[in-house]
């Protein structure tokens, strides 16, 4: 066991550091020039080279990227060249906002998205199942700020009940507050409600196949116990599962929903960032993403392994 | 300079500067504004930004959103008039100028206070001045104090305090300039000569200022929550009138459209009114929504320097005559922008009108193309027409495209993203690029010098013409302000006949507020003094 | 393809990493395939077809497919105007006339009504059409280029070549999507070249690591280890007997991202990273139309469905596809 969560933490180490090297790469070869766009008007060369070096972008790819990665243990993710601020202090401004819409997003994904499942497949073809069906596929085929841009025309431009955009502004009260995430977490939800509906469907009618449950059956207990006793609880295996990696990602994707909501986290900063050339705030900002997304995945992974031994053997190597 | 003409400028000079002197001595208190009915005092205005600042150190003020919260909370020397844009006392009582404006004294007004309670003194200012343009702060503004005396040794870091900047008593302060520049004065009002208490940048360290910034304006700052709200207060001891409102909430949009969302909701009190919704907003606001003629140009420019521009004057002319300006703005833009037919918008002191001929004639255009050896486009390459992404630009570019396609040329569209524009168009890749230019500052120099001095670096289309740069050197050392103006005004017309550029639209402020909200305005920088701002009582 | 802002479940679940279809457990399964070795593939293939035949939403899937086929080939024959012809730029039109042209309403002149600069949208639509069936194809089979090659390789082979390449599939894998994809604009810069390989790239290491996963079950199959002994060619073993039994469920995955494709250009397009303008793209009309959601709702709704309809038709047909490989779920019916 040990010398599995040991493997599982070496590979995440070198994925993180990858991610970095890959990133820190593009951002090198993207064009513009980092001094210039912050350079006053009329600044001499000689105050731009200041700037580059105060930035360390006159030293070659390999030293500078060194210069970066020696800071990541400890979380020094150096001076945004924006905000001249440490890109660290940003990352804790807008990581909490982006973690509490993920959170709401995540209850919305597991009432809605497990129910819709669960009606679907009890009342196989019938009505429910084809309007679950076709809602969930129009919901993973929709733009998600389009979503975002019906929500707000209809709840706040035609009906008023929710504020448009923005978070919560400093001592609103809880339940007024709530307000302010329904929208943006909705929209966030969508696809993954989309997808767990669809799973948990599917992996509810495998388990009703299963041979324990015919057995269940033929033992006399009652269609609607068999259902949610054995089925439902076997079923959210794989459902649970994708819920929890699906909580990193969430973290992650919502640049598009933050852009449109106008949500302080870390989303549409990192969009502005990569506008502004800002370097170490893409850089620093992909790093605390992808750390989170993979510690996720290896808790996962590692519970998995606790509860199914098979997957150390070999079966989870490919897991990230 | 020949010494005849010197000695001219000299006196004229002198008539000027005791005649300015004159004007603006006692003339601060006026400021008593006429109120509405049902005024009242106090309350809380939510202020609509649409980006978090990037710094409220006035050493770091540089973007709309900075200077918004910036004048809030410092004065400088002098202002602009909310109304007319013209130079008026703020912390100076009044100023003199020299005979060959190299030389501006300042007349402090006595018992201005900063936030935390001290007086502010001439040695506030000389310490400020030196903290901005001190390599160490890092400033990326000190561009606005570059005319002062001392300022590129300082910059080197060869000097360690401006050779032209001395407070000669408590209330006197004397600056001098590396060369003659009589619109010097009007950079003393922008906020980033604004003076800030020593004694809190060293107890809080100067790079923090920006986290807990002091200043001697009529609102105090309070707090900041990045990415979500500054909060400030009124300041009850300000040296001039006090503001009307208990405090003002700037909040942070990332997104034109959902502040207006949260505008109409009643959240805000004022936003920015999106693009697309200029006439619905007219038509629902009423004279709340203002699109007040701004200090800014919308252009197309051509790199002189780059066939098919170089040496084809007719070429483009005839560009110029094949844009149809009256319908972009009235119906692309909505009506949101001014037809520009010159450099120098209406907002700006000496603004002439007719400055060309520029009207749109597709027939003069098609001459003139036939004239510049292209007839009817035949043997011109195909042309593309450069703009950055993501600002709005994307209406205009494709109307400037049909408009040209009806000419008969073929033209393709390029979008590229802010972050590599700039440097595309100064290596000379694009050559026929959109450029917008909002000036600092209310003067006609702030338009023609940057852009079209030979040797400036925002000198984007490469102009070059030496008739020109010396017309514009000799205005700057021009103190009579009429023969300045006519000296600016006749290198706007060279300009334009030569056709550098393609000017488009001048911008117009687009913003709403509330209707239980008097005293707001919108000034030709796109900004709302909140110290005129009151709620009326419904 | 991941589709923007999230990985599909398929992605992301540990058990799932053996696609259901070839899992050691069917064993009855692997019979059949290994009689499809002797026998040719037409009769699975038919099977398939046959399954797909009676799936309903597959069907209306495969029909709004081959209508926005039709739509793209034929665009210059459906559009009733020139896309990028608008009143605005013709110097022969009134001012007056000028003024009333744009935002009109849906009328008998403008079947869809006129855009903000007053050209015609269904004439827009239509052709914008070519831009999506484009990107679809372009950018996936990009993906499965790369993917294919990369999976066979490291399933395949295996050892330290395999190492790299899967961890350089985690690494690609745990880029957050969209970032992952404006960071590739802005390198490249917009265009529809662009656009194509930057969701391709993106969409690799999907492919690569479902490919691996089939091919790690098969290769181990008797008939492989024959085909082997008797000497055959990698590259022979790989294309006559690995790749037509691995390939099932990278057919499902490539038809749905088409649709994650036709997706990903409109949210490109959205940040102003998409198809050069004035050239009509469902992506561009989209962000181009979402100005005026409060003014005129009704034209967001235009290019928005279009996308919607034919993101959902390849959802639907991978989903029947996905049923019709799998033979349990038949069986279970």
């Amino acid at each position: 066991m040990l010398i599995f969560i040991l493997r599982r933490l070496y590979q995440t180490v070198i994925v993180v550091i990858g991610v970095v090297l890959l990133l820190s790469f593009m951002m090198t070869i993207i064009p513009g020039d980092v001094a210039q766009m912050r350079a006053p008007k009329g600044a001499t060369e000689e105050m731009l080279q200041n700037i580059r070096e105060k930035f360390h972008l006159d030293k070659p790819f390999f030293s500078r990227f060194w210069i970066y990665l020696k800071g990541l243990p400890t979380f020094d993710l150096g001076d945004s060249f924006t905000y001249k601020r440490p890109v660290m202090d940003i990352i804790r401004e807008g990581l909490p906002w982006s973690i509490k819409l993920a959170i709401v997003a995540e209850i919305i994904i597991i009432i809605l998205g497990i129910l819709a499942g669960v009606i679907s497949s009890v009342s196989r073809y019938s009505f429910w199942d084809v309007l679950v069906t076709i809602t969930t596929t129009i919901l993973v085929a929709m733009p998600i700020y389009w979503i975002g841009r019906l929500l707000q025309l209809f709840f706040s431009q035609w009906l008023s009940w929710l504020p448009a955009a923005g978070a919560p502004p400093p001592g609103t009260a809880f339940f007024t507050g709530l307000k302010y995430y329904i929208m943006p977490a909705v929209a966030l939800a969508a696809i993954s409600t989309a997808y767990v509906a669809r799973m948990q469907r599917s992996s509810m009618l495998e388990v009703m196949r299963q041979d324990y449950i015919q057995t269940a059956r033929a033992k006399g207990l009652s269609n609607r116990r068999v259902t949610y006793k054995h089925g439902l609880k076997n079923g959210l295996i794989p459902v649970v599962t994708y819920i929890g990696i699906d909580f990193g990602v969430l973290i992650g994707a919502a640049v598009l929903t933050e852009i449109i909501f106008n949500w302080p986290g870390i989303g549409h900063k990192v969009y502005n960032a990569v506008l502004q050339r800002d370097h170490t705030m893409v850089i620093g900002t992909v790093f605390v993403l992808v750390l989170i997304f993979v510690f996720i995945n290896l808790l996962v992974d590692i519970s998995y392994a606790f509860l199914d031994p098979r997957i150390r053997l070999g079966g989870g190597q490919e897991v990230t | 300079m020949r010494k005849g003409k010197f000695l001219i400028i000299l006196v004229a000079a002198m008539v000027l500067a005791l005649g300015v002197a004159m004007l603006y001595s006692g003339c601060g208190e006026e400021k008593t504004e006429e109120k509405e009915a049902g005024a009242k005092e106090g309350g809380t205005f939510n202020y609509c930004l649409n980006a978090e600042p990037v710094s409220l150190d006035p050493a770091q003020l540089q973007e709309s959103e900075g200077i918004a919260v910036g004048k809030a909370l410092y004065d400088g020397l002098m202002d602009n008039d909310p109304d007319t844009m013209e130079l008026v006392p703020a912390m100076a009582e009044s100023f003199e100028t020299n005979e060959d404006a190299t030389v501006f004294t300042f007349k402090l007004k006595e018992g201005v206070l900063f936030h935390n309670g001290r007086e502010c003194t001439a040695e506030d200012f000389v310490y400020s001045w030196n903290r901005v343009c001190d390599p160490a702060t890092a400033s990326e503004v000190a561009y606005h104090l570059a005319p002062v005396k001392g300022f590129d040794e300082m910059q080197a870091g060869e000097a360690t305090e401006l050779e032209g900047v001395k407070a000669l008593d408590d209330y006197t302060l004397e600056v001098t300039l590396s060369y003659p520049y009589a619109d010097f004065v009007y950079h003393t009002a922008h906020p980033v000569t604004s003076p800030i208490p020593k004694e809190v940048v060293e107890e809080v360290g100067s790079e923090n200022f920006n986290e807990n910034p002091v200043g001697t304006g009529p609102f105090m700052f309070d707090s900041w929550t990045h990415e979500q709200q500054v909060v400030t207060s009124k300041f009850e001891d300000y040296y001039g009138e006090p503001a009307f409102l208990d405090s003002v909430v700037y909040k942070i949009y990332m997104e034109e459209e959902t502040a207006y969302q949260d505008f109409k909701a009643g959240t805000l009190h004022d936003c920015q009114i999106p693009q697309g919704q200029f006439a619905a907003a007219e038509a629902e606001f009423g004279d709340h929504a203002l699109f007040v003629p701004m200090m800014g140009i919308y252009y197309y420019g051509l790199n002189v320097t780059a066939e098919p521009w170089k040496d084809n004057k007719e070429l483009r002319q005839a560009l110029n005559y094949a844009v149809d300006r009256q319908t972009l703005c009235d119906v692309v833009m909505e009506g949101q922008r001014l037809p520009a037919e010159g450099i120098v918008p209406p907002s700006i002191p000496g603004y002439q009108e007719g400055a060309s001929d520029y009207t749109y004639d597709i027939d003069k255009a098609k001459e003139l193309l036939a004239e510049a050896g292209y007839p009817d486009g035949q043997g011109l390459p195909a042309l593309t027409l450069g703009y950055n992404t993501g600002g709005g630009h994307e209406d205009p570019a494709q109307f400037i495209q049909g408009n040209l396609t009806e000419l008969g040329l073929n033209v393709t569209l390029e979008g590229y993203e802010w972050g590599s524009y700039l440097d595309l168009i100064q290596a000379g890749q694009v050559t026929f690029f959109r450029m917008g230019w909002l000036t600092d500052y209310p003067i006609m120099d702030n338009f023609l010098y940057p852009l079209f001095q030979s040797a400036s670096v925002d000198n984007f289309t490469m102009y070059n013409n030496p008739e020109v740069d010396a017309m514009l050197e000799e205005a700057r050392s021009t103190a009579d302000e009429d023969e300045r103006l006519e000296l600016y005004r006749e290198a706007e017309r060279i300009i334009l006949e030569e056709s550098p550029i393609v000017p488009l639209m001048y911008y117009k402020t687009s913003r709403v507020y509330a209707n239980n909200v008097g005293g707001y305005i919108r000034t030709a920088d796109d900004l709302s003094p909140m110290e005129r701002v009151y709620f009326i009582e419904e | 393809m991941r589709l923007p802002d999230h990985g599909g479940p398929e992605d992301l679940m540990p058990g799932k990493e053996q696609p259901d279809l070839l899992g050691p457990e069917i064993e009855e399964f692997e019979l059949e395939l290994e009689k499809e070795q002797i026998h040719g593939r037409t009769a699975l293939w038919s099977d398939v077809w046959y399954r797909l035949r009676h799936n309903k939403l597959a069907i209306v899937g495969i029909v709004i497919i081959i209508v926005l086929f039709l739509v793209a080939i034929f665009a210059p024959l459906l559009a009733t105007h020139d896309p990028l012809y608008s009143p605005l730029y013709d110097s022969t039109v009134s001012s007056a006339e000028k003024a009333g042209a744009v935002k009109q309403t849906p009328n008998s002149e403008h079947w869809l009504g006129t855009d903000q600069l007053g050209r015609d949208i269904y004439s827009r639509l239509v052709h914008g059409s070519r831009v999506s069936v484009e990107v679809g194809i372009v950018a996936v089979l990009i993906s499965l280029l790369i993917g294919l090659l990369f999976g066979a390789l490291a399933g395949y082979f295996g050892g330290w070549g395999d190492s790299v390449i899967m961890r350089s599939a985690d690494i690609f894998f745990a880029f957050p999507t969209v970032l992952g994809a404006i960071v590739i604009m802005t390198v490249l810069g917009p265009g529809l070249i662009n656009v194509f390989i930057a969701i391709g790239v993106l969409g690799w290491a999907t492919i690569a690591r479902i490919f691996r996963s089939s091919i790690l079950s098969v290769k181990e199959n008797e008939y492989v280890e024959a085909a082997r002994a008797m000497g055959a060619s990698h590259a022979r073993i790989i294309w006559k007997h690995i790749m037509p039994n691995s390939i099932q469920p990278i057919i499902v995955y490539a038809t749905m991202g088409v649709g994650g494709a036709i997706l990903a250009e409109a949210w490109l397009a959205f940040l102003g990273l998409g198809q050069q303008l004035p050239a009509p793209s469902w992506g561009n009309m989209l962000s181009e139309y979402l100005v005026y959601y409060t003014t005129d709702p009704w034209m967001m709704f235009i290019p928005g469905t279009a996308i919607v309809l034919s993101v959902l038709a390849f959802i639907l047909l991978g989903d029947g596809l996905r049923d019709a490989l799998d033979p349990r779920l038949k069986g279970s019916v």
